[in-house]
């Protein structure tokens, strides 16, 4: 697992693909509805991608490629060759660490994705797969407006496991529309099955500009129960690591050495170069912004391929934390990892440990049962501040 | 300038029910008579304010004097004065009403006597006033005047015969109407060489000139530069100015018998004049007072808090700019563990408190939380003297309290007969112990004994729904009684929330504390640590509730560009929270305590 403070030396590279047979009706990524995707626009948008990785690889210069990311949308709907062709630019550009390059791909569980899946691996080198599985159950499934059945999510992780992948992840959704407890517990009974090394979860969440989050306002959906919802998180949990899971970060699960490298950039807040529509990337502190820099690319696909094309700066916002912010960001993002947040980490960047700004919050929270700190200052939330996590962050922002 | 003849004035108000027009007709005199209309007076006075402040004197919208050439074909002085609109100054109708002689008594031709028409009228009859019955809109298409004339004759028991049948808003009958005025009501009576007294009815402060009084002289004169004396609060001014409004204030040298006018002495201080003192002149000074003075004194108070505690400062300066032009409120500072710095306010009923509060809110854009309405309780302890508070925080504890005594009023409500049942209940619900009934046509009057403290809340609003605005309601202060009185406290994980605390009737207290408790679960949203809710009465618990400990508070999943979100929505979240009011440490929005206070609405 990576250490527990910024990464500065390596870089991960995000590839967003927008591009889904079928919108979602909670997502709110950005995404465009394309039911087959026309050779001619894979090939504009790849254009565009390369176009950008080429103009913005230059504030990550001199970092070694720890990981290598795509995802979407439907990053799967690419040719194999595509994604070859993304992966050798990228990799021109940015040498290989030596501990090697975790390249992952996301899938949908279908026919079409099942039969590239051997060629993902051969050709574009992907090692890793996160399977966009949710359910297993077929009601929810169909709830969800998902276009996959648990059949084909059996089908297609067979398919994963013989053309060789040997480090898969599985999205698992919960507290979702009609979910009984009854319903996660079969999940979780199929996950045990089938010994994914990666499980991350997620709890389905209304945003406001979906359809979902629409029907939720005028009340045709109805929010799931906060109790239940802890109910059910309390079961993921000891199902899980049961089943020799560790919970490494809020949301995610990992066999021992399975932790997602990428997503662990996020949460150390170490160099992201992330390019396509909607990406954010986190580039590294300079002079001029000591605390880095979060540049956020338009969601819609055609202002994306306009300023790209017109050779202008792609990022719409760029938002650049100052020293505040930035300790609150180093705060919440390390609590939501077990490690914890590193005192020592902490004041090599912050000038002084933890206590020297948040004293009487973490004192508070402590007494509360909700965080420890160690003798050296360093903190890690307990299992309840795990289940209040943004009512602890507050305290921090 | 010449002395009006008495014989040659005639003094008037009009009375409504709201909405029956009594501005429309008011402004119809006044165009009538060449006047601009009250309406356009005010218009014009707003477009001017700030330089009007300087040069002129502010002048209430309706008061005005006419000049009418009769069928006699002599000019005669009609006074319109204006009375105050609603229950609680009932006490300043009735001295508006005693400057006058007659009243106009409005009623709509479509929709008929409503409750507030019998109100007045009763009121315009027990000020011996000669009441001309006008039936106004005869112009609406729905308009049955000779119905409206009839039920006129039927429940207030005037000749419908007399009936003026009227259209303010194309302006037929009212030309008749000002002769009418002429021939009906009485000029005023008054001897011109007895020792001068004069009813101040109305009193403003006037950034320019000070204190303005509104008199009507009863017996004698004033001239300017006249020495007058305030007979009731003592005070010896000098006349500056005298003025009559017509239709914008005019100097005038002196007032003479039945004349209405403004009086200017260089008072400084509102509070210096009380409405229906009576003005003397000190060289001859009249030894009598008129009669029907009362001392106006706050019978309602309540806690007034900024929201947002900066605003405190501004709270101050806008109560300052109130009592300027409302003499009948009052204030001090007090401090509330729960809502901070604030001030106590006192008001002459519930009605007048909620229209001090809506001012603040409107024309000063405060914030406020209002605490509970409260009244003036006297307290006899077991040793020492009897004294009054008017706040909950101030009762002692019980043991050292012999009895407590609580006001008590005397409520007339009149109402349609169907929804007799509607305001039984509800008076009966309230404590109340009726003393008489009496039935005019299909129209009930129904006099109850209420304690106060039972009507302040929402005692109007309910009478209001339950009989569909068709209820109207009016009361006196009879005196206090004693009455099994406790102090109902509301503690928060142990601390007491003094914002909430209550002086109820035992028998009310269990019922009361649990809808408090229930109320303030509703809103006090889940933390990290169960929160128990108590209603008590000392230390006695007497409803008891629990916010459950927040179990979960974690959403999904934080990767690339959920990052700044998030930490935005947690500066938000953080925000958020400056704006709860801490009770121990129980975060407690001011959601809850704005409900908590609306207890019984629904």
């Amino acid at each position: 697992m990576p250490d527990p403070q910024p990464d500065s030396d390596t870089v991960g590279v995000y590839l967003h693909v927008p591009f889904c047979r079928r919108v979602c009706p909670y997502c709110d990524f950005a995404v465009v509805a394309a039911r087959c995707l026309e050779a001619s626009e894979e090939e504009r948008y790849l254009t565009a991608l390369l176009a950008e990785l080429e103009r913005r690889a230059p504030i990550f210069a001199g970092r070694r490629l720890v990981s290598l990311y795509f995802g979407g949308g439907t990053p799967s709907l690419l040719q194999a060759e595509s994604l070859a062709r993304l992966r050798e630019a990228v990799g021109a550009l940015f040498p290989p660490a030596p501990g090697g390059v975790e390249i992952t791909l996301e899938v949908n569980p279908s026919t079409l994705e099942r039969e590239r899946l051997p060629a993902f691996r051969s050709e574009a080198g992907v090692n890793r797969l996160s399977l966009g599985v949710q359910s297993f159950d077929d009601s929810l499934l169909k709830a969800l407006g998902r276009a996959h059945r648990a059949e084909e999510s059996h089908r297609t992780w067979a398919a994963a496991r013989r053309a060789g992948f040997e480090n898969l992840s599985l999205d698992l959704i919960f507290a979702a529309l009609h979910q009984t407890p009854a319903m996660l517990a079969q999940d979780l009974d199929e996950i045990s099955a089938l010994a994914p090394e990666h499980v991350s979860t997620y709890e389905l969440t209304l945003e406001p500009q979906t359809p979902f989050g629409r029907a939720a306002e005028r009340g045709r959906i109805r929010r799931y129960p906060a109790d239940r919802a802890a109910d059910l998180l309390d079961t993921i949990q000891s199902r899980l690591t049961a089943d020799g899971f560790e919970q490494y970060e809020l949301t995610n699960f990992a066999r021992p050495g399975f932790e997602s490298v990428h997503n662990s950039r996020y949460w150390t807040r170490s160099p992201v170069l992330a390019l396509g529509t909607g990406a954010h990337s986190s580039d590294p502190p300079s002079e001029a912004r000591p605390y880095g820099a979060r540049p956020a690319n338009p969601r819609l696909l055609a202002a994306y391929l306009a300023r790209v094309e017109a050779g202008e700066p792609v990022a719409e916002a760029v938002d650049v934390p100052d020293a505040a912010q930035a300790r609150a960001e180093a705060v919440f993002l390390a609590l939501r990892r077990r490690v914890g947040l590193s005192a020592e980490a902490f004041a090599a960047e912050f000038g002084a440990a933890p206590r020297h700004y948040f004293a009487s919050a973490i004192e508070l929270l402590a007494s509360r049962g909700l965080l420890i700190e160690s003798p050296e200052g360093d903190m890690r939330l307990t299992q309840r501040g795990r289940l209040l996590a943004d009512t602890v962050f507050e305290y921090f922002a | 300038m010449t002395r009006v003849d008495p014989e040659r004035i005639r003094n008037f108000c009009i009375v409504a029910h709201i909405d029956h027009g009594k501005s429309t007709i008011a402004d119809r005199l006044l165009e009538l008579t060449g006047m601009v209309s009250g309406r356009d007076r005010q218009d014009q006075f707003l477009d001017n304010m700030d330089l009007e402040r300087e040069r002129g004197i502010t002048i209430k919208a309706q008061t005005a004097r006419m000049r009418f050439t009769a069928a006699d074909g002599e000019i005669y002085i009609l006074n319109l004065i204006d009375t105050p609109g609603h229950v609680d100054f009932s006490y300043e109708v009735s001295r508006a009403l005693s400057a006058c002689e007659g009243a106009l008594l409005v009623v709509d031709a479509a929709q008929g006597i409503e409750a507030q028409t019998l109100a007045n009228a009763y009121l315009a009859l027990e000020s011996n006033l000669e009441i001309i019955p006008v039936v106004n809109k005869i112009d609406l298409p729905s308009a049955d005047p000779d119905r409206v004339a009839q039920e006129i004759e039927d429940v207030v028991g005037l000749d419908a015969s007399d009936v003026i049948p009227v259209s303010a808003k194309s302006g037929q009958g009212v030309a008749e109407l000002l002769q009418v005025i002429v021939d009906r009501i009485s000029p005023p009576v008054g001897e011109p060489e007895a020792p001068t007294r004069a009813l101040v009815f109305d009193s403003w402060f006037d950034s320019y000139v000070g204190v303005v009084m509104l008199v009507r002289i009863v017996d004698g004169q004033l001239q300017r530069r006249d020495r007058i004396r305030l007979m009731i609060s003592g005070g010896e001014h000098e006349i500056n100015q005298l003025n009559v409004i017509d239709p914008v204030p005019r100097r005038v040298e002196r007032l003479g018998v039945g004349e209405v006018g403004m009086v200017v002495a260089g008072i400084k201080t509102l509070s210096d004049v009380q409405i229906g003192d009576t003005i003397t002149v000190q060289s001859r000074p009249a030894s009598e007072a008129l009669p029907g003075f009362q001392e106006v004194k706050p019978m309602v108070f309540a806690g007034l808090y900024p929201v947002e505690a900066e605003d405190y400062e501004d709270l101050k300066a806008a109560l300052e700019k109130l009592k300027l032009n409302d003499s009948s409120f009052g204030y001090e500072p007090e401090t509330s563990a729960a809502l901070g710095f604030g001030y106590r306010c006192g008001f002459l009923g519930f009605l007048h408190g909620e229209i001090i509060q809506e001012r603040l809110e409107r024309e000063y854009g405060l914030n406020l939380i209002t605490t509970a309405p409260t009244v003036r309780y006297r307290v006899v302890p077991k040793c020492g003297e009897p004294f009054e508070i008017e706040s909950p925080a101030a009762l002692p504890d019980s043991t050292e309290i012999e009895r407590i005594e609580e006001p008590i009023i005397s409520a007339t409500v009149h109402v349609p007969s169907e929804y007799l049942g509607a305001v039984i209940r509800l008076c009966q619900d309230r404590r109340g112990v009726q003393k008489d009934l009496v039935v005019h046509g299909d129209r009930v009057q129904v006099r109850y004994e209420l304690p106060l403290n039972e009507v302040v809340t929402d005692f109007h609003d309910r009478l209001k729904s339950a009989t569909r605005g068709y209820g109207s309601f009016d009361y006196d202060l009879e005196g206090f009684r004693p009455s099994s009185l406790v102090k109902l406290d509301v503690l928060v994980n142990g601390d007491s929330v003094d914002a909430l605390s209550l002086i109820v009737h035992r028998d009310n207290a269990q019922s009361r504390g649990a809808e408090l408790a229930r109320k303030l679960k509703e809103f006090i949203p889940r933390q990290q640590f169960p929160v128990a809710i108590q209603a008590a009465i000392g230390a006695r618990i007497i409803a008891r509730t629990t916010v459950r400990a927040l179990r979960k508070n974690v959403l999904a999943k934080c990767y690339g560009g959920d990052i700044t979100r998030k930490r935005k929505l947690l500066e938000k979240q953080k925000a958020g929270k400056k704006r709860m009011k801490m009770v121990g440490s129980v975060e407690i929005p001011q959601e809850a305590f704005l409900a908590a206070l609306k207890l019984g609405d629904e």
